[in-house]
Order: structure tokens, then sequence, then C-alpha cells
């Protein structure tokens, strides 16, 4: 009897309790599709992220993490072509089309570096593929979406560059390695235009402030080394 | 005495006093909103703890459910499930046929009892409670009719039990046996018919001499007599009932029916005179039971239990062992907030911002700048695919 009181009272606190935790099984169970989209990413097995965010998002259109989830996969997919060489455009379009309909249902901001990131790279394959291409307002969109993508900046710089606008680039440059002092290309590249335009002094400055910032890098350890010579050589013949 | 660690009598929430006896006084508990009956016994007064023990094994509907016995503060107790209905003393004259029916289930559970070697030894009606209920263990439908219940409480008594009811061997100091019981019966069946006590004496001795001489009673002039027995249909009941009476109330134990089999028997055949039919027998029974439903006043006990734990209770209850309660509780709310924890950290994990950042972040892991044969003077469409990438190999 004394049991059974026990059992009577605890009986309501229990199937309170009972309720609670079916609650949460019933909640995890409906994340399943989305728990198993995070898992595939984070295994590197977008193909079948991709298919489980689209499963939470037949469900749920507006569903954020999953139009998140799924503009990541995508992303991945691209990037693996970018790393096997192969042509990414086609991956990298569908890609920032994913992230265009998130940035939509997104209101944290949190996607937008990834975004941006986005736009670099398909500007930069656009590139690879017609090296004519307008992608200046694809450059201007990921600087504006993510001030601090280095990447989108220094292409955009690159691409003034090769139309002659170098005193744009120059800033451009300056302006990566003065916020990003760790951004080799930037260095390379600035002293490239002075070395092209003959003023090696200011390309030795260059190459060799980069150098410091990073003793490691070989090309800008190797372009410093060049100056140095070329300019020790002038002093040399009497030309400087 | 049932071995337990924590009394029953301290869940204790509420409690009344239901009625006074000459033993014992009963009360009616609230036991984490389950009634029971608490039998506190007086001094002088006392059970047949094996009795009680063996009864409380037996689990028929005719019998009270034993939950707890034992002493507290000196005083022997007894708690057992309450009976939601009305004790047979309170009830007056019965009709026959409803009064061989309750009889019969009276017969019937002591038969139960016996087979654990039990006889009541103080059958009386105080200790028959009738219950009606809306519906039947078959669990038919209300409009099959009510049942009438008969259920015995208080077994394994010490002593010969009510006086107007106990056997005349009981007198002598004998132990109460079956046919103690078959001659209790036989009163009870009398009191219930008749609305009065068979035998009626100012004190023991004068009940045991009236006892040894009960054969010599005329019971069918006695019922006559009351009045209640003057129509032709009651002739014949009077009739029906003479084996009856000449089978039970016998002095002498040996001259009583050989055991309650044989009862039931008679009160088979009994009930076969009387009731027209098993139909209008049912008919009878409910329209009694639907009676004694309605008349509230002569209920075993209030529905309502007061939460009032001062009021009257003869104990004090003890609650210091409430923590275990509490204490069980807490474990389980613990594990369950574990549990609820672990599937939670199970769907959340990082969650998908984490993963974008883990991405973004290899993806923007700065390598050093390629290594190129190329002097600076390169076009931009040949430099374009040396330009550091956010890719970290």
């Amino acid at each position: 009897m004394l049991s059974r009181v026990v059992h009577n009272r605890l009986c309501s606190v229990i199937g309170a309790l009972f309720a609670i935790l079916v609650a949460a099984v019933l909640c995890a169970c409906n994340g399943n599709d989305m728990n198993r989209g995070d898992d595939a990413l984070r295994i590197g097995d977008f193909d079948r992220a991709v298919k489980n965010f689209s499963n939470v998002l037949d469900a749920d259109p507006a569903n954020r993490d999953a139009r998140y989830g799924l503009a990541i996969a995508y992303y991945a997919i691209a990037e693996d072509k970018e790393r096997l060489k192969v042509s990414s455009l086609e991956s990298w379009e569908r890609t920032v089309r994913e992230f265009k309909i998130l940035s939509v249902v997104d209101t944290s901001g949190k996607s937008k570096p990834m975004y941006s990131t986005s736009l670099f790279y398909l500007a930069r394959a656009m590139l690879a593929q017609n090296a004519q291409a307008k992608v200046l307002p694809l450059l201007d969109k990921s600087i504006q979406l993510d001030p601090e993508n280095y990447f989108s900046y220094n292409l955009k710089a690159l691409i003034l560059a090769g139309q002659g606008d170098t005193d744009e680039a120059k800033k451009i440059y300056a302006y990566i390695v003065t916020r990003e002092p760790k951004f080799a290309s930037a260095y390379v590249n600035l002293g490239n235009l002075y070395w092209n335009a003959h003023d090696y002094e200011s390309a030795w400055d260059i190459w060799s402030m980069g150098h410091e910032a990073l003793p490691q890098d070989a090309v800008l350890a190797k372009w410093t080394r060049i100056a140095e010579d070329s300019l020790k050589a002038m002093v040399y013949s009497g030309k400087l | 005495m049932k071995k337990s660690d924590k009394s029953l009598l301290d869940s204790v929430t509420g409690g009344v006093l239901l009625r006074q006896g000459g033993e014992a006084s009963i009360y009616l508990l609230d036991i984490g909103g389950k009634h029971v009956a608490l039998k506190w016994f007086k001094d002088g007064s006392s059970f047949d703890e094996n009795i009680v023990e063996k009864a409380s094994k037996v689990r028929v509907p005719g019998l009270y459910r034993i939950e707890e016995w034992g002493k507290r503060n000196g005083t022997l107790y007894l708690i057992y499930d309450y009976i939601d209905g009305v004790v047979s003393d309170k009830l007056g004259r019965i009709p026959v046929t409803v009064a061989l029916m309750a009889l019969r289930q009276v017969a019937s559970t002591l038969a139960a009892l016996r087979k654990q070697g039990v006889s009541h030894g103080d059958l009386n009606p105080a200790n028959v409670i009738f219950s009606a209920a809306d519906c039947d263990a078959a669990g038919r439908e209300k409009s099959a009719g009510i049942e009438l219940r008969a259920v015995l409480i208080d077994c394994g008594i010490v002593g010969p039990g009510a006086l107007a009811y106990a056997a005349p061997e009981r007198f002598q100091g004998k132990r109460a046996d079956e046919k103690s019981d078959l001659f209790s019966l036989g009163l009870l069946l009398y009191r219930w018919i008749a609305g009065e006590d068979l035998i009626t004496a100012d004190g023991y001795e004068s009940y045991a001499e009236q006892m040894a001489n009960v054969q010599d009673l005329n019971i069918s002039e006695k019922l006559y007599a009351t009045g209640a027995f003057e129509t032709p249909e009651c002739a014949q009941q009077l009739s029906a009932l003479e084996p009856l009476w000449s089978g039970l109330l016998c002095s002498d134990p040996s001259e009583r029916v050989e055991d309650l089999d044989e009862l039931d028997e008679l009160l088979e055949i009994a009930l076969g005179k009387v009731a027209q039919g098993e139909i209008a027998l049912a008919n009878a029974v409910s329209q009694y039971a639907k009676s004694i439903n309605r008349s509230d006043d002569n209920r075993n006990a209030v529905r309502k239990v007061p939460n009032d734990m001062g009021r009257g209770l003869p104990f004090v209850v003890c609650k210091k062992n409430n923590w275990l309660k509490w204490a069980i509780l807490g474990v389980l709310v613990l594990i369950l907030a574990l549990i609820v924890l672990l599937l939670s950290s199970g769907t959340m994990r990082f969650g998908i911002d984490a993963t974008g950042d883990q991405l973004l972040k290899r993806s923007r892991n700065m390598e050093p700048s390629t290594e190129s044969e190329s002097t600076p003077v390169l076009k931009v469409d040949s430099l374009l695919m040396d330009l550091p990438v956010p890719v970290s190999e």
C-alpha cells in the first residue's frame, strides 16, 4: 500500500517529466535531417549534405539554417573543384545563387563573409574562362558584403592594374598590407607594379617589407634578393 | 505485524472519525488521495495477528483488503481499503431475497477464508458492509442494474466477538471455527430479515445461557410476531427459511450443517423458493441497492476527507522520512535533465553557423604566395592562376 501511495504520488511527476522527455526526443527527431546535413558537411560528404538540407527545405523553404547549410555544401563542392583545378564556374554560380536566396531569409548577417568569398571565387572563375569578363561589380559587392575580404581587394587591384589604372591599384595594395600585413600576394603584386615601372628601389622597399613581415614566404624572399642584387649592380655600374 | 520501514500513518494527509465502537474507533483517512479505513483498537481489545496476516493474503471481492497492521504508541491498529457502502447494522429490515443473496456472498467469502485456514470469529451486522456499484464485476453497462455486494470486514478478533452473534461454544473459550461461523451466520440472517437481534440479554452469562438454548426458539414464530410476515407470500418465505434455522441455529455444533458448501446449497434452495426467477431476484436486489445508495445518511462515511491532520486523529503523523521521497524525485529530475541535455547537445552540437565559420576559416587560411619563375612583368591573365587563394591544402 505504501509503495502504491508513493507510486501514485510519483506517477504524476514522472508523467510530466516523461512528457518533457518525449517532447525532447520528438524535437531531436524533427531535427534529424538538419543534423544529418550538418554531420555530412563536417565529414566532407557534401553531396549527402545537399540532399539532407534540400529535404528540410522541401518542407520549409524559408528555413534559414537549412538554406545556409545548403549554400555551404555547394560552396564546399565548388572549392573542391578549385583544388582539383577543374572548371568550377558552374559550381560557383550555383553557390552564389544559393547565398543570394539565403541573404533574403538570413537577417543575422553571419553568412555574409562566405557569400563574399563565393563572389570572389565566381569572379576568379569567370576571368579564368574569359580574361575580359566584367567582374568588378561582383568584386565590389563582395567587398561590400565583407570589407575584410582582402582577396577580393587584391583581385580588384590586379584587374585595375591590368586595365592601366596602376595608381588605383597601388592604393588598394597599400590598403591591404596596411590592414593585413600578412597578405603576401599584395606585397608581391605591389612590388611588381613598381618593378614594371622601373622603380626598382620602391619595388625592393615593398618586397623587403613583405619579406620582413613574412620571412617564410619564398616568393617574397626571392624577389627581395633579386631586387637587392639589381640595386647593387646598378650602384656598381653607376646607374644609381 | 506487517514489516514496513514507514507506516501508512505517516503518509496521512487528512482524516475524520467515522464511528466509535466497543472495541475500536474507525477513522477514514486520506493517504495520497486514496481513502482507507483505520481501526484504532481500545485498551484490552486485540486481534490475532496470524489470522490477520492470512486474511490479508485473501483477495476476493467480498473481503476487505488489509493494507497494514501494527502498534502505534502502544495501541493496536489495522488499516484496510475504505469500502464505500452502508454497514448492515444501519439498514433495519432487509427483504428476504436480498438477505439470502447477501448471505450467500458472505458464505462464499468465508469459504475463501477457510482455504487459508481462517475463520472469521466475529460475524455480526456491523462487520458486513453493503456496497452498491453501478455496474457489476464483469463491467456490464449501467443499464444492467446496480450490483449489491456484501463485504466482510474485521477478521481475527480475540474473544467471542459480538455476544449477540457468538456461538455457544465461543462462550466456553473455544476458538472460532467453521461451525461457530455457521451459527453466527444464522443469527446474522435473522437480524437482516427481522431488523432486530434474535437474542437480547443483559450480560455475558445471560447471552451464554440463551445461546445454549437457541434451538428451543421457534424462529418462524418470532418472525411472524414482528408483523412483517403476515401475507401468504411471507408464509411461504418463512417456510423456505425453516431449513436454514434448523441447520444453523443449533447449540450443538455437530447438529449444524456440515460446512459452508452445504449452507450454500440450502441458501440456493431457499432462494429458489422465495425468489420468483432470476430476473425477479436481480430486480429485487437492484431495487434494494438503489434504495441504500440513495439514503446518504446511512452511508459508511463522508465522501470528502477534511484535509485536517489535527482533528481528533489518535496518532501523530511522522513526516521525517519525507526526504526519501524528495531524494528519489530529485534523482529522477536530475537524470531526466541530463537526458534532455544530452539530446539537446546531440541536436545542437556546433550548429550550422559554427560549421560555416569553420569552413570559411579554413578557406581563408592564407598560404604563402606561390613560387613562380615568372618575372613580375607577367600580364594580368597569366598572373591570375598564381593568386593566393583562400583554399588551404
